[in-house]
């Protein structure tokens, strides 16, 4: 299966690499047509500066089905600013990660695309891979207006070997902590400070009186992806190397042989026998939060404002609390950013087109929110949704800047401000701006990542005996190569440092 | 040779819309072995970044053999295909001859035809029925097992029961297609052969034994040889879907297909994923070369070549 699988996908390539060409120069001609009523034939394929190009913009959400409508009035408005249309696709959630990756590798051209963790674009595997293009000469010309409103910590933290790769989307937004949501419900039911709850032990009293008391509610949410590693920082994904955060001396750690890890894997595992976690969390893929299940407790990133999209996708109200402190580290730069593909044939208006959604309002908030008066209106400068918006219900914060997108109706006044003062008393990393070079540890990385997803999610749900099975993880990662990764982070840590 | 062409074009013509598919999906893509040998670092175009990418030999193929669970999935991977390919051959022998000696004609299209359905479900959607049947606290089997006094069984952490089950689903799955195949090879043996047995005197067993088993030999050889082909893979669907990529049951579930899609469905390096693939080509060619050469010793004219 998989080897049918691969040759296909090469077949698929083969044919996509060997019509690219000629379609691309017909789809040119084609909006020629169109806009500027001449056809010139001889500038075929060429681009000039006054020919319309067709910008292929793929981002990750469900594709909403008003897309047309919205790509159409988007283009309307960047043919009257930049000479450019845009076609814009999304990808959904869970295929984002293979998609895009067939994409990049088939050579197939487009000109933007979002990217994150390795899960989502990988956005430092494939910089590292060329896919992107380097950006600072056309964040230099193009670019101005982003390089006003980026948080300079972005670009530390999204330079790779010395080149910036990634346009930072979450805008402003830069340090989301960790925080743990609550329904209203409940907590006022019970008068329950969830300010003073910080960590699984503060839960139990808690969990332990709603579980007799309230027994049709889910009392904790995890699934195949939970994992947690309070007050210490990753190196690399998938890989449990860290660091302890606030550490100036960067020593890297293996996760599973702190204390403070093994204690957290122990309460888990009492609140799974007790029945508090769903039983099939390690086996339970990890999706959004479904609408009118009945969970006391879950964890996400969030921030200001994230209490009413969550209370929106649970269609109860939800409150949450910060459990962290804000914290700027190299991986939460890049968390969510756009980058240009290095086979873009449109680089600069690619980048100019970017300049607008961080700098133009309209065009920001139509990609945002749809179209003004049919999918949303505005009362008093804030977003009220129409009945059409769920035709076209999309992710705000993997697409540009976000300061400039119109406040909810249900947003607080102060919901900017609010944010500002997150991003002030954010905590920056010890190693913001380090990037580990795995080509020396490839095979390793290869082999952890395989123990990880083999151990990991049990452990990390409570549903196996810890000792045991910790033991047996670790001597797993050891075989490995773990250590060697870690000696490997450390020197290149170490040299980082000195060159600082 | 040219008038041999002319005269079998007809013949020939039929077998185009085979050839050009085997052309475009099958040698077109061997290009892609390149790809194994290769540092894959994207610049413009696919075949322009595989022209301008470094060399590197084996380096993509270390990962496969860097560890301990290298040998687990090698191990997962030959064992339960030799497993899957001796039950494939007699279940279903088994039972084709059982239907073909039915009175009942009807009767026998039934069976035949509830056998067969599984065959055409995916294995995502036998994956939610297993899930109904194995799920930790709404399954059919634990609820069963506690109304009977007994505790649950969490199915998805306990990997001492899924040989066994794989084993079973797999065979549930494919029972029908090669029952299918088995009963065509039997109503095509000539009919005279089992008049002069019971003439003289032999019993529906003798008949099985003499008539059908040895007719039915060759293309027991040739299902096998096709099937030693694919030694080094497996189905995908049944040891990722089926266990619900289950990290507990990695040590009886990770094949060379699931270990080679965790890894790079994180990593995304294509340069190893084609190693790997590449090497299950190789190991499958030298199967069916060896299997070939010792059923052509035994018997020439059963071998595939």
């Amino acid at each position: 299966m998989g080897k049918k699988l691969i040759s296909l996908l090469l077949a698929a390539l083969l044919c996509v690499s060997l019509f690219a060409g000629c379609s691309n120069t017909k789809n040119d001609d084609v909006k020629d047509d169109g806009q500027n009523g001449t056809k010139t034939e001889d500038s075929k394929g060429s681009d000039s500066a006054e020919e319309a190009v067709e910008l292929v913009y793929y981002t990750i959400g469900t594709p909403p089905a008003d897309l047309d409508k919205v790509t159409a009035k988007l283009s309307e408005m960047t043919m009257e600013k930049i000479n450019a249309k845009v076609k814009l696709v999304f990808i959904d959630w869970g295929d984002y990660g293979s998609k895009i990756t067939a994409i990049i590798n088939s050579g197939e051209e487009y000109d933007i695309a979002f990217a994150a963790g390795p899960d989502q674009g990988n956005f430092l595997g494939n910089s590292k891979k060329g896919a992107f293009a380097p950006l600072d000469e056309l964040l230099e010309e193009y670019g101005q207006g982003i390089l006003e409103v980026v948080h300079p910590a972005f670009w530390e933290g999204l330079t790779i070997d010395g080149k910036i790769y990634g346009i930072p989307t979450k805008g402003m937004d830069i340090a989301a902590p960790n925080c743990w949501m609550y329904p209203k419900e409940l907590v006022d039911k019970y008068d329950i400070d969830i300010d003073s709850i910080k960590t699984f032990e503060d839960l139990e009293p808690w969990l332990e009186k709603l579980s007799k008391e309230e027994p049709e509610w889910q009392l904790m949410d995890l699934d195949q992806d939970s994992h947690f590693a309070p007050g210490y920082e990753y190196l690399i994904d998938s890989v449990p190397a860290v660091i302890a955060k606030g550490d100036d001396s960067l020593t890297v750690k293996n996760l599973y042989e702190e204390d403070s890890t093994v204690e957290l894997l122990n309460t888990l595992r009492k609140y799974y026998k007790a029945g508090y976690i769903n039983q099939d969390a390690a086996i339970k893929p990890p999706s959004g939060l479904v609408k009118g299940e009945k969970v006391f407790w879950k964890q996400a990133q969030g921030g200001p404002g994230a209490d009413n999209i969550w209370s929106k996708d649970r269609g109860y109200p939800i409150i949450s609390s910060q459990v962290e402190e804000a914290y700027i580290s190299t991986s939460s730069t890049r968390e969510a950013v756009v980058c240009i593909s290095s086979n873009s044939k449109h680089k600069e208006k690619a980048m100019e087109f970017l300049n607008l959604l961080n700098t133009d309002s309209d065009v920001r908030n139509t990609l945002g929110y749809g179209i003004e008066g049919e999918h949303y209106e505005l009362v008093d400068g804030k977003v009220r949704f129409l009945e059409a918006s769920s035709n076209y219900a999309v992710p705000n914060y993997s697409l540009g800047n976000l300061s400039l997108v119109y406040l909810k109706e249900d947003d607080p006044d102060d919901l900017r401000e609010q944010v500002d003062k997150i991003n002030e008393s954010a905590v920056e990393s010890t190693m913001l701006g380090f990037t580990p070079d795995l080509e020396p540890i490839k095979n390793e990385i290869a082999a952890i990542t395989n123990v990880n997803k083999e151990f990991r999610p049990a452990l990390m749900t409570g549903s196996v005996d810890i000792e045991e099975n910790l033991a047996k993880f670790n001597a797993k990662l050891k075989e490995a190569g773990l250590d060697k990764v870690i000696e490997t982070l450390q020197s290149q840590l170490n040299e980082w440092k000195a060159n600082k | 040779m040219w008038t041999r062409f002319k005269k079998n074009f007809g013949l020939t013509a039929i077998a185009l819309p085979g050839l050009i598919w085997f052309i475009l999906f099958s040698y077109l893509p061997l290009i892609g072995i390149v790809i194994a040998f290769k540092d894959y670092k994207i610049s413009g175009g696919f075949f322009e970044s595989l022209l301008s990418s470094k060399w590197v030999g084996f380096d993509n193929f270390k990962f496969m053999f860097a560890t301990n669970d290298a040998r687990i999935m090698v191990r997962n991977t030959l064992l339960y295909n030799m497993l899957f390919i001796v039950i494939n051959i007699v279940v279903p022998l088994f039972i084709a001859i059982m239907i073909s000696e039915l009175l009942n004609k009807r009767g026998a299209k039934a069976y035949q035809t509830m056998i067969f359905f599984p065959y055409f479900l995916s294995w995502v959607v036998i994956s939610y029925f297993v899930w109904a049947f194995l799920s930790p606290d709404k399954g059919l089997v634990n609820r069963l097992l506690v109304a009977m006094g007994a505790d649950g069984i969490s199915w998805y952490s306990e990997k001492k029961y899924w040989p066994f089950l794989l084993t079973f689903f797999n065979t549930w799955k494919n029972l029908g297609y090669n029952i299918v195949i088995y009963l065509a090879a039997i109503v095509g043996i000539d009919k005279t052969y089992y008049e002069a047995a019971s003439l003289d005197g032999a019993s529906k067993w003798q008949q099985i034994k003499h008539i059908t088993l040895p007719q039915l030999r060759s293309l027991v050889a040739v299902l096998f040889l096709l099937a030693i082909g694919k030694v080094f893979n497996s189905d995908f669907g049944l040891f990722y879907q089926v266990p619900r990529n289950s990290g507990a049951l990695f040590p009886v579930t990770q094949t060379v297909d699931t270990y080679v899609y965790r890894t790079f469905r994180v990593i995304g390096d294509i340069g190893m994923s084609s190693a790997a693939a590449a090497l299950q080509s190789i190991v499958g060619l030298v199967f069916i070369l060896v299997a070939n050469y010792i059923i052509r010793k035994i018997d020439r004219e059963s071998a595939l070549f």
